[in-house]
């Protein structure tokens, strides 16, 4: 958007297909299963990570097109753990320098959350939008919360609370609250990419072509990329192009620079991906909830951000949860192993389940990588192997985490608990930094190794950020944009 | 065993019904519809042996036939169907369930001269619970890895079908009617207003 805006020639390459919402999303997860990125990929390690469901998209729009919508701020320690704490890393940008990114995203997507917000520095300008509405597990958290001295706030989500109208997107209704964020928004209320960034880049000029895939990238003589080379429906093609900018998230940007043998001089392609620890805790009430129902992430807490009884580096934030009943029982089968007669009891009570769950810092580590694998896949390119162990940080906040979740959801009036461990979100594999000698990009998303190649998108992340990953990744999108404006001006 | 007359009404009903939209009823439609013929994948033991399986794993006499577990894994295997990842320890799903069913009704044979589908619930209950801790005897495979996959696979598959979903009372497909209640205390109330 930001480069088409400043005159810019952009051709924007997307795997997947251009969708109709309304004509071709149903509320029924397996019918919307084609919004995952379903290319194989092997997991290893001590705690391997499932992909393909949520945690990688395909589409115009991509990974926001089944993104739950919750958009909190990062805050201004998430960019320094390393200094506050001798682990992790720094980021070479501070929350300034994202800070008025952060309003201009919020501002484009309508998230809707409270004003003043609780946590974190105070705001020049507020949530354009009211809270949406709280659900039954949101009703719910704040009851548990309360009981056991948590201070709980409704969430900032990407999601519309009202009619919203912007120059160049036009109006975007209220949210509906079917809660199936995850399967894909039939509305437009939730701002995936498709929705409030794509119709402004077309609109100054942008050409958007579908169902392309990027092999590889092409380089001149004096070593820039001069043209990228990519697979369509009419075999291989190749774009011609100036700069390239690189944003097929961390699985697919790192496996291909390896595969092409780019841009690794400091030999962290790959290294330290991360995965949030996302701990749920799902409990049956009394109460009729219907779990679908509204924002699935409506109440939030950001007090264990750094809690004082931490024995781990970083910390957590907290958010109720709802939830669709295909994605739910097969958490509890992969997490829990819940089988027979005990499965099905517990289903048969869906519709008095709710859950809460954490978002907490993940530590990077350089064991903790993608590589490719000796497998082909259909197009006869090697599989990615993605190696992931929990430290012993994520382990230890965790174990914290649940001792909290399981007493707040049990003052909040919920039986049967189920614990579902998991890491949420991929992250890390080309990380930012101040030099080349340790990190794969520079703070504008430049290659250290590359003149003319960027990356933007969430593998330039040094370390996790206690918070989910999407509304910080288009503040930085923005950022890079506006650096790279900047440096063609100066 | 056929499912009651009252929920085949009910789910035809909704499905006929203006609270769905047409991508959701398309859906909906297709799934309630779908019948499996032939085994493209399984052999006959392996099909047997994966019916009686899904039969303890997500008990629902009434439900099973209609469902057709072992004719929908089938299925979605013989497409290719993956789900995007998978252990890296463990060979293609197909190959994975291929060797878990024959694994599963040898462990049968083996400790009871049975078929894995003839066996008594409670044998079948203890070979599946070798498979879960992974002490099932099982060339070429890690059994608790199987099992894991198997069970995501059939309670995904389960749980998405229009019949269960009304069994248990799911109504979040019905998405025509605009905004919905979320509170506790409305939902409550639309319940009560709805009988």
């Amino acid at each position: 958007m930001r480069l088409a805006q400043a005159g810019l020639r952009v051709v924007a390459l997307e795997a997947g297909r251009r969708w109709s919402p309304a004509e071709d999303f149903a509320t029924d997860e397996r019918a919307q299963e084609a919004l995952f990125w379903k290319d194989e990929r092997l997991s290893a390690g001590a705690d391997p990570l499932p992909f393909g469901k949520n945690n990688s998209g395909i589409g115009v729009g991509g990974s926001t097109l089944h993104w739950t919508a919750y958009a909190p701020r990062a805050r201004p320690d998430d960019f320094r753990l390393f200094s506050d704490f001798g682990v992790g890393r720094d980021w070479p940008i501070s929350y300034d320098d994202l800070e008025p990114y952060y309003t201009e995203v919020e501002r484009r997507l309508g998230v809707s959350g409270p004003n003043p917000y609780p946590w974190g520095p105070p705001r020049h300008v507020g949530y354009p939008l009211a809270p949406l509405p709280l659900n039954g597990a949101a009703e719910l958290m704040a009851r548990g919360a309360k009981a056991v001295g948590l201070k709980t706030s409704p969430a900032p989500n990407a999601a519309l609370s009202g009619t919203y109208y912007q120059a160049g997107v036009g109006y975007r209704p209220a949210c509906s609250n079917r809660g199936f964020c995850q399967a894909g928004c039939s509305t437009g209320a939730k701002g995936s990419v498709d929705v409030a960034f794509i119709p402004l880049a077309l609109a100054a000029g942008a050409e958007l072509r579908e169902g392309c895939f990027a092999t590889g990238l092409e380089r001149s003589h004096d070593g820039a990329i001069s043209a990228v080379i990519y697979r369509d429906a009419g075999g291989e093609q190749r774009q011609r192009c100036r700069n390239v900018f690189l944003c097929a998230g961390a699985v697919e940007t790192p496996r291909l620079l390896l595969r092409n043998g780019l841009a690794n001089s400091s030999d962290q392609v790959g290294r330290n991906f991360m995965a949030h620890p996302g701990l749920q805790i799902w409990g049956v009430f009394d109460e009729l909830i219907r779990p679908t129902r509204g924002i699935p992430g409506g109440l939030i807490s950001e007090d264990p951000h750094r809690p004082s009884d931490a024995d781990f580096a970083g910390g957590y934030l907290v958010q109720s949860l709802g939830v669709m009943p295909v994605t739910y029982v097969g958490q509890l089968a992969r997490s829990q192993k819940l089988w027979g007669q005990a499965l099905v009891d517990h289903m048969a009570e869906f519709n008095h389940v709710a859950g809460i769950n954490i978002l907490g810092d993940c530590l990077p580590h350089p064991d903790n990588r993608l590589t490719l694998s000796d497998e082909l896949d259909d197009r006869g390119l090697p599989k990615p192997l993605i190696t992931f162990s929990n430290g012993e940080n994520e382990r230890r906040m965790s174990a914290h985490a649940d001792r909290l979740l399981s007493a707040l959801w049990t003052a909040a009036g919920a039986r049967d608990l189920k614990r579902v461990q998991r890491n949420a979100h991929t992250l890390g594999t080309c990380r930012m930094g101040a030099t080349g000698d340790d990190a794969v990009v520079d703070a504008d998303g430049r290659s250290f190794d590359i003149d003319n190649l960027y990356i933007c998108d969430n593998s330039i992340y040094p370390s996790a950020l206690s918070v989910n990953p999407a509304l910080t990744q288009m503040a930085l999108s923005l950022r890079t944009a506006d650096r790279f404006l900047q440096g063609r001006r100066s | 065993m056929a499912p009651r007359d009252d929920l085949v009404a009910e789910t035809q009903s909704l499905l006929a019904s203006d609270r769905l939209t047409a991508p959701t009823r398309a859906a909906l439609r297709a799934r309630m519809d779908r019948r499996y013929g032939e085994p493209l994948l399984f052999d006959e033991v392996q099909m047997q042996t994966l019916a009686a399986a899904s039969a303890r794993l997500i008990p629902a006499p009434d439900l099973a036939d209609a469902v057709d577990l072992a004719g929908a894994l089938d299925a979605a295997l013989a497409q290719g169907e993956g789900d995007g990842w998978r252990y890296a320890d463990a060979p293609s799903d197909s190959r994975l369930h291929t060797l878990g069913l024959d694994a599963l009704n040898a462990a049968a044979l083996a400790r009871f001269a049975s078929s894995f589908r003839d066996l008594s619930p409670e044998r079948q209950d203890a070979l599946l619970s070798s498979a879960a801790s992974g002490e099932l005897e099982s060339a070429g495979i890690d059994a608790a890895l199987w099992f894991e996959e198997l069970l995501c696979a059939l309670v995904e598959l389960h749980y998405a079908h229009p019949l269960v979903q009304v069994s248990i009372g799911y109504d979040g497909m019905a998405d025509a009617h605009g905004v919905q209640a979320v509170g506790l205390a409305e939902v409550a109330q639309d319940a009560q207003l709805a009988g």
